[in-house]
This record gives C-alpha cells, sequence and structure tokens, in this order.
C-alpha cells in the first residue's frame, strides 16, 4: 500500500467516525426535543389541575362582608394550603421484616385519609362531605400530576447534566406509558371536579342498579365508614351488597364491611362475588366483560389482602366480574360502552348466582371502585 | 385544551416547515432528473434519487398528519321514568347530578323521572386544511 493508499484508509475511517458520532448526536437531539415537549405539557397538565384544584376551592370559600385586604389574604392562604396538600409525601413502612406490613399500610392510608379531609374541613368549615370525598379526590390526582412531573423533570436534569445517552433512552421509552397515565390523571381532574362518575365506577354502578331493581333503596345501612350494606333477595338468595358510600367520590372500606358481616350476620356465606374495573389489552374492546377467581381489586393490596384472609378462613369461593377499559377510560368520566357494559354485567351477575348456589344461600357481593356521581 | 389538542397544536406549528420542506425537495428532484436527463451525468441522477426519497418521507409524515382526528366528547344524563320508562338523554349535567338521583318529571305521564345514567359520548373530528396551516381558528363549543 502505497503513502496515498493509506491516507484515503485514515480519511475514510476518520470520515466513518465523524458520521457515527453525528449519527449519535442526531438521535439525542431527537430524543431531547421530544422531552422537552412532552416535560411542557406535563407542567401545563400539572399546572391546570392545581388551578382547577385552586378555583374549586375558592368557590367554595364562604361569603363574608370582610375587606378586600383580608379577602385577598385568605386566598392567598388557600393557595398555600393546597400546595402543601399537593405536596404531601406518603413513606412507605419498611418491608424488612414483611410480617404484619399490611396492618402499617393500612393505618398510614388511613391517617393521610383523615388529615387530608380535615384539612379540607378546616379550610371549607360549611361543604358537605360528598363534596370533602371530591375534593380530596382532586388533590390526590394533582398530587400525582406534580409527581409525575418533578420526578421526570429531576431525571431528565439528571441525564442531560451527564450527558447520558442511556439515561435519556430509558425516559424516551417510557414517555408513551407516562403520556398515558397524565391523560387519564388530566381526564380525571375534570370528572373530580364535576364530580361525575368515571370508568373505575362500573363495580358500584352495578351494585347500585341491583341495589335499585330489587330493594328500591330501602334498607340502606352505613355500619362502617364512607361503605353502605344493603340486603336484597335475588331468586330466594340472600345477597348482601357492598359498596362505597355516594355520591361522594371514595372507595370506601370493603374489607372492613365485609368483617363486619362476618360478626354480624355469620360465617355461612356460599360465595363474594367482586365487581370492578380491569385494565384491558391494546387490541381488546372496552366494556368486553370477563370472569374471574380471587378477589378483583386493585390499589395498594391492603382491602384485597384482607378479604382473601376472611375468604380462606371460612373456605368461601370467590367469583370475580371484570369489566375490561383502558388506564385512560377508568379515570374518565364514563363512556357510553362501559355504561352499557354495566347492564351485561347485571345479567351475568344474576346468571352465576342462579348457576353456582342454590335457594336460601346468603351472598356477598362487592362493587369494587370509586363511587364518585353515584347514590347509594 | 386536552393533553391531545395540546400535542396536537404543538405538532401543528411544524406542518409550515414540513410543507415548505416537501415542496423545495421537489424542485430539487425535478432538477436533478432534469440535469440528469440532459447531461447524461450518474451523479445526477443518484442525488434525485436521494431526494425523491427524502420527499418521500416528509410527504408520509405530513399525510399521516393530516388525517390526524381530535375527539370531543359530550356529557350526557340518561333520565328514565320510574313509571312508563320513557327515557331520553339531557345534555344539561350540572354538577350537582349524581346516578340515582330524582331529576324533574316524565313529559308522557307526569312521572318522576331518575338519572339513570351520566356517560360521555365520543364525536371524531377532523381539523381542516385552514385550521391545521393556522390560518382558521377552531371553532369553540
Amino acid at each position: 500500500m502505497d503513502g496515498q493508499g493509506i491516507v484515503n484508509t485514515i480519511m475514510t475511517l476518520f470520515l466513518l467516525l465523524i458520521f457515527a458520532y453525528i449519527s449519535q448526536e442526531l438521535q439525542i437531539w431527537k430524543m431531547v426535543s421530544e422531552i422537552e415537549a412532552y416535560l411542557s405539557i406535563f407542567r401545563i397538565a400539572r399546572d391546570h389541575a392545581l388551578g382547577v384544584t385552586s378555583n374549586t376551592f375558592k368557590k367554595l370559600l364562604p361569603k363574608s362582608n370582610s375587606s378586600k385586604k383580608i379577602e385577598y389574604e385568605k386566598i392567598k392562604n388557600i393557595d398555600e394550603r393546597i400546595q402543601e396538600l399537593v405536596d404531601l409525601t406518603i413513606i412507605e413502612p419498611v418491608n424488612l421484616d414483611p410480617y404484619g406490613i399490611v396492618k402499617k399500610i393500612k393505618h398510614i392510608i388511613l391517617v393521610t385519609e383523615k388529615t387530608v379531609e380535615n384539612e379540607i374541613k378546616i379550610i371549607l368549615p360549611n361543604i358537605k362531605r360528598s363534596e370533602i370525598k371530591n375534593l380530596t379526590n382532586l388533590i390526590d390526582a394533582t398530587r400525582i400530576l406534580n409527581f409525575i412531573y418533578k420526578f421526570l423533570d429531576h431525571n431528565y436534569r439528571i441525564a442531560r447534566k451527564f450527558k447520558s445517552l442511556w439515561l435519556l433512552m430509558q425516559i424516551y421509552a417510557l414517555l408513551p406509558f407516562i403520556t398515558q397515565e397524565v391523560k387519564a390523571l388530566e381526564n380525571a381532574i375534570e370528572a373530580f371536579n364535576k364530580g361525575l362518575p368515571v370508568g373505575d365506577s362500573v363495580g358500584p354502578l352495578v351494585a347500585s342498579k341491583l341495589i335499585k331493581k330489587y330493594s328500591g333503596f330501602e334498607n340502606i345501612d352505613t355500619p362502617v365508614e364512607d361503605t353502605v350494606i344493603t340486603r336484597v333477595n335475588i331468586d330466594n338468595r340472600e345477597i348482601y351488597i357492598v359498596k362505597a358510600q355516594g355520591p361522594g367520590g371514595t372507595t370506601g372500606r370493603l374489607d372492613d364491611a365485609i368483617e363486619w358481616l362476618f360478626n354480624n350476620i355469620g360465617k355461612k356465606f356460599s360465595m363474594i362475588i367482586t365487581v370492578d374495573a380491569a385494565l384491558k389489552f391494546e387490541g381488546e374492546k372496552s366494556g368486553t366483560i370477563t370472569q374471574g377467581f380471587g378477589v378483583a381489586i386493585g390499589g395498594t393490596g391492603v382491602e384485597k389482602f384482607n378479604i382473601e384472609e376472611i375468604a380462606s378462613k371460612h373456605n368461601i369461593p370467590l367469583y370475580a366480574i371484570l369489566i375490561k377499559m383502558s388506564e385512560i377510560e377508568a379515570l374518565s368520566i364514563l363512556t357510553k360502552d362501559l355504561y352499557e357494559a354495566t347492564e351485561k354485567a347485571l345479567n351475568i351477575i344474576e346468571r352465576v348466582i342462579r348457576e353456582r348456589s342454590i335457594e336460601h344461600d346468603k351472598i356477598i357481593l362487592v362493587g369494587v371502585g370509586n363511587t364518585i356521581g353515584i347514590y347509594p | 385544551m386536552s393533553l391531545d389538542e395540546k400535542l396536537f397544536e404543538i405538532k401543528r406549528k411544524r406542518i409550515p416547515i414540513y410543507f415548505i420542506l416537501l415542496i423545495g425537495l421537489i424542485i430539487l428532484a425535478i432538477h436533478f432528473i432534469l440535469m440528469a436527463y440532459f447531461t447524461n451525468n450518474q451523479d445526477y441522477a443518484s442525488f434525485s434519487l436521494l431526494t425523491l426519497v427524502a420527499a418521500g418521507y416528509i410527504g408520509y409524515n405530513l399525510s399521516k398528519f393530516l388525517n390526524t382526528t381530535i375527539s370531543k366528547y359530550t356529557t350526557v344524563k340518561l333520565l328514565t321514568c320510574k313509571k312508563c320508562g320513557y327515557s331520553n338523554e339531557d345534555k344539561n349535567v350540572d354538577k350537582e347530578d349524581y346516578i340515582m338521583k330524582e331529576n324533574g318529571i316524565c313529559p308522557k305521564c307526569g312521572g318522576k323521572m331518575i338519572i339513570e345514567g351520566i356517560y360521555r359520548i365520543e364525536e371524531k373530528t377532523k381539523p381542516s386544511l385552514l385550521e391545521l396551516f393556522g390560518l382558521k381558528k377552531k371553532n369553540k363549543k
């Protein structure tokens, strides 16, 4: 190889290296610009949620004849209190020794719930309980939006600071899932603000329809906080319908209600049926109903654990009726497809009760989910 | 404005750039084809091919974007008469409304109406070309 050939080879290799570098820089530039665009959208969504929450609180403020200065101070104070509630952090209990952790989680959740409700009561002393529940939901949704934005922004800044392609790639890969969640929460803000039922409310809606059909809203008891129990008769079977107490936005204390039934009605239940919303796969149609075995309850898993404990202790079959929907639909105002699915679910429940039990059996039916905008 | 609409707004700003790029690339491709034809130079043919590929890529993205649909939702309440079963959808959903609440009187039999359901109905709209190029503002309901 002569001198010119060597120079040519080196030049070719050099050009290849430059192209490889440029291609990577272009890739980073594309990712950075997309992540920045999404981050700005998430910030807008967070700010919008904060604005909606703050406005809702201000609208519910009792009218007073105090001076403008005092009114301004009040409003400023409300904004600060809302920001405090949004920035709240829930610390999970230590899991080095997991024995008894469920009780600890439940305790922390209940304390958080009570404290937030009390805070709202202090800010707005004259509002109804259902409104307190809706405001709690609104603050929860805003808190999650705030966390998502802050977490993503933190990771993005770290990635930029250390020029880490791999960190950027991870954020970029997660963007579709995070966007789905933000979309869902943004829609939830609208629903919680207006107090309208969401996709997750299908469980309580089915329970409510059953109560209406078989008892006409008579004999409704509230032995456990935020939870109602009604006894109805379907084909000579005693059905105890358990659901969160509406129309305020709450998921109730379903495990405590079931425990109350076992302590006060008796231990001989022939089955426990749970009706809940379930996440669908992308190819599945919304409103599809599937049956399953076990307890259909999402969330932290505390209620699921407690119901499973009771059922396995007394050897009671656990049946589940699942109404499929996307994550966005679960937190958005109920769609017509999902509403129509509740009618089908009702028929399936009646069939399950008829086919899997005999006359005079006692059955527990639980409508799982947020009962916002649904009575009783 | 929903998140979909915000994303659409961000992407919409890129349309004129895509459009100008597409026209520029098409003109360039025609130029290279003519040069290749009149000079018989192979390089021009290669360049024209490259520009055509780039124009095709931008054109495909632009056509995908022009076919974007945006979902609009209307929330309705389904009112049913307790007595005669007559039902109708009402678009006036108040903040105080909830499912199983008594709401008004039946226009047919005078019985009590109950809110049997509250749900939203999806309506897909395709923005016009003028809206896409920012020459016409969207109709706000």
